[in-house]
Parts: C-alpha cells; sequence; structure tokens
C-alpha cells in the first residue's frame, strides 16, 4: 500500500520536478558544493556571532569609502552621517 | 528560446530599480537636502545614461552576449572566470543588501515579532523559484503587477496629495548646489547603475540593440516616479523627513480619510513586497547566469537553490541591522558599483576594440 507521503511526495515532485534541481556534470557539481558550503559556512558564523574586525565590510569600506567620498566631492560629506 | 519584449524588459529594468528605491531613497536624499530633493531624485538619470552607454558598446561588440561570457571572450578563460567571480560577488552583496533591507522593513512595518532571518528566507525560497521558472516567468510577473500598481499608487499618492505643504521647498532651489549632488549620488550611483544588471539578460532578449534605449526608457520613468515620491514625502513630512529610516512608509500612514479609509500601509508594504521578491529574482537571474558562465555548465535549473542559500546566508550575516545596510549604501555602494558595473565593462570593451584593430591591421597588409 502507498503511503501518505509517497502520494504528497510524488504530487510535489511533479509539481516542481525536483531531477531538474540537481546537478549533472562534476563541473556543476564541484561549483553546487563551493556555493552551498559557502552559504552554511556563512549561515553558522552568522549564528554564533562569529564576525572577525577585518569582514567583508570592512574590506569593501577600506577599498571603496574613498572612491565614494570622491564622488560626493570631499572626505567630510561621509563624516557627518 | 525564450525571448524578453521591450515592454517586459523595461518593467522589469524598472522594479528592479524602484524595489527598494522606493524604500530606502527618499530617506538618503532628504538626509542631504529637502528644499532640491525633487532634483536630486532625476540623479538615477545619471546612473541609467552610464548604463546605456556601457549596454550601447556591449551590444554592439558582443551581440547576444552576457557580460560575463564577454569577459571570457575577451580576457580568456581563466581572467575571464576571475572576472566572474568578481561579478558573482557583487551580484550576491547587492543580493544581500536587498534581502537585508525588505527583512529589516517588513520587520519593522508589519511583522516586528518574526525574526528577520524568516522573513527574508520567505522572500528568498519565493524569488528562488521565480529565477528556476526562469527569465520569462518572471517578466510575465512583472507584468502582471503592473495593473495593480496602476491603481493603487496613484490612489495612495492623490489622498497624500491632500496634505502636502510646499513651504519644505522654499525658496526653490534654495540649497547649495553641493547638497543637491550628495543627495544625488546615491540615486546615481548605487541605484542608476542597477540597470546594468540587464547586460547579464542579453541572451534572453528579444531585441538587444534597443536595449541601451529601453535603459534610458525605464531610467526617466523610474527617475519622474522617484522625484514625483520624494516631493509628495517632503511636502507631506517636512522636515522630519530627515530622521526618519522609511519616510515614504509614514506618509502613507499619515492618510486618512473619513472615518473609515486609514491605515493603508499594509497596502504600501504589500506592495513594496511584491517589488522586492521581483528585484531579488531579477537578481538571481543574473547571478544565476553568471554562475553558468564561471561553471561552464550548459544548464541552470540546478544553480537557484545554492544561489538562494548563500545570498540569504549572506543577508543575514553582513548586515547586523539597518544602520549597517544605510552605511554601506551610502559610503560604499556608489564607488564599489561604478567600479564593477561602469568602469571594469567599460575597460573589457576597450580591450576588445584592440583586439579587432590588432586582427584587422595584418589583414590590410596582406590586401597591400
Amino acid at each position: 500500500m502507498t503511503s501518505v507521503w509517497a502520494v504528497l511526495w510524488a504530487v510535489l515532485a511533479a509539481l516542481v520536478d525536483f531531477r531538474r534541481w540537481v546537478p549533472g556534470s562534476w563541473r556543476e557539481w564541484l561549483a553546487w558544493f563551493l556555493l552551498t558550503s559557502l552559504a552554511i559556512g556563512v549561515a553558522i558564523a552568522a549564528d554564533l556571532h562569529w564576525w572577525p574586525k577585518l569582514g567583508p565590510l570592512h574590506l569593501l569600506d577600506l577599498a571603496f569609502s574613498g572612491p565614494s567620498a570622491w564622488l560626493y566631492g570631499g572626505q567630510g560629506v561621509l563624516q557627518e552621517e | 528560446m525564450v525571448q524578453v519584449s521591450r515592454y517586459q524588459l523595461i518593467l522589469m529594468l524598472i522594479w528592479t530599480v524602484l524595489g527598494t528605491g522606493i524604500v530606502t531613497m527618499p530617506g538618503t536624499i532628504a538626509q542631504f537636502t529637502l528644499r532640491d530633493a525633487w532634483v536630486a531624485a532625476f540623479g538615477l538619470l545619471l546612473g541609467a545614461v552610464m548604463c546605456s552607454l556601457v549596454s550601447l558598446a556591449h551590444v554592439r561588440l558582443f551581440p547576444g552576449r552576457s557580460l560575463t561570457q564577454a569577459a571570457i571572450d575577451v580576457l580568456g578563460p581563466v581572467l575571464g572566470r576571475m572576472f566572474g567571480i568578481w561579478y558573482l560577488a557583487y551580484g550576491f552583496i547587492t543580493m544581500a543588501t536587498i534581502g537585508r533591507e525588505m527583512s529589516a522593513f517588513i520587520g519593522i512595518s508589519v511583522l516586528p515579532n518574526t525574526p528577520d532571518f524568516l522573513l527574508s528566507a520567505i522572500a528568498f525560497a519565493v524569488s528562488m523559484y521565480l529565477a528556476y521558472l526562469g527569465i520569462e516567468v518572471v517578466a510575465r510577473v512583472n507584468e502582471f503587477i503592473v495593473p495593480l500598481a496602476a491603481v493603487v499608487s496613484p490612489v495612495l499618492f492623490l489622498l497624500a496629495a491632500r496634505l502636502f505643504d510646499a513651504s519644505p521647498f522654499q525658496p526653490l532651489l534654495g540649497d547649495p548646489a553641493g547638497a543637491a549632488w550628495h543627495a544625488a549620488v546615491v540615486p546615481a550611483f548605487a541605484y542608476g547603475l542597477e540597470f546594468s544588471i540587464a547586460l547579464q539578460w542579453v541572451p534572453a532578449l528579444r531585441s538587444p540593440r534597443t536595449l541601451p534605449w529601453d535603459i534610458l526608457i525605464a531610467g526617466a520613468i523610474s527617475a519622474f516616479v522617484l522625484s514625483a515620491l520624494v516631493t509628495l514625502t517632503v511636502g507631506v513630512l517636512g522636515d522630519p523627513a530627515r530622521y526618519l529610516n522609511y519616510p515614504v512608509l509614514e506618509l502613507v500612514r499619515a492618510i486618512r480619510q473619513g472615518k473609515f479609509v486609514e491605515r493603508l500601509d499594509t497596502l504600501y508594504v504589500m506592495g513594496v513586497a511584491i517589488t522586492l521578491v521581483l528585484k531579488l529574482a531579477a537578481l538571481q537571474l543574473a547571478v544565476g547566469e553568471a554562475v553558468k558562465d564561471v561553471s561552464r555548465s550548459p544548464e541552470r535549473t540546478w544553480i537557484p537553490i545554492p544561489v538562494a542559500l548563500l545570498g540569504w546566508s549572506l543577508s543575514n550575516y553582513l548586515f547586523r541591522n539597518v544602520f549597517d545596510v544605510t552605511n554601506f549604501i551610502l559610503r560604499d555602494v556608489p564607488g564599489y558599483f561604478l567600479l564593477t558595473v561602469v568602469l571594469l565593462p567599460g575597460a573589457l570593451y576597450a580591450l576588445r576594440t584592440a583586439q579587432m584593430v590588432r586582427t584587422k591591421r595584418p589583414r590590410r597588409l596582406q590586401n597591400t
């Protein structure tokens, strides 16, 4: 006898066709694994409140706050914020 | 072969920019100027013109190719993929910014007891499914919400217009020109440059050669809508608009008609949520194209899950609160976007032109 879960799963799979979500070649698997493991790592870091002093936003700030200030027309404008 | 019409493309671009634009831009403009706020909103046009010029070069030099494909064509597989990874970083950071803006906005406005990460998870899941269904479906959903926006937005505007007071704008253009420019930087370089996302959709466009015009049209419409919205916000709220994170939300909350028509902010929040999900989906399509090109994959159906998962994780990790998001948009985004979507593609096109000139010269010499 087919279980209710099997029926529900079949309906859902027919609606979405989960086979298409799965990577095919090893390159696709590699990219999938890299992105997913990065996502899980970042999620764990957020959950553990692990924010290093020199995080990605700090790096972006170091690199681009100067050019952005130049676009505003001077350093002082952003420091007032 | 999936093909997106010009009308659909223009709508996608408008919602992509105005999705977060109507939430964030009035507040960031009002921080710098009130009297000249209506002019500053037209800074969006500057970004549109820059993106239009970039896309003009793109569709002439790389017809039917996305930006990441063009980079691989010009720079070769290694350097081209490095550019692709840089573009992916830009796409994920932008996606995280939008996701955080959305969860913070909905959390503050209507669901204060729901954790922000849960709100963004729902938004990312919906946009992931849209991205999985493809660009044509996203374009059709963009078309679908136009009648809703066309009816609801003017009604909200007109109801709010009863409270309008012109005194915050007097004397007209009374602030120094520098203040108007400072206020115009975010619309021009943070939001206006988002039009460049269309370069990733080029393979799916029905008429890629008209892309520069379509970006200009979308930019002009968006700038006009934004200017009207900012004018109304400043006119109704006055000086307090400077100190509010979401002045448009307060504008809609201020609407009262008779005894029964009030608290229309629910309508506004629903509309904003829809446009933000569409914006996330549009961005996921662009990032998905980049992932496809970088990983040399012929398929794109496996891409939405890891892309949405990473976008969602980053949105929770990078920005702890609204202040972080606003600070990032004001301090870093103008320079970051200018480099990533204008200067680097510009360098690519210059390199391609040089390569074409170099290959033509020996042929001419051979002919002589």
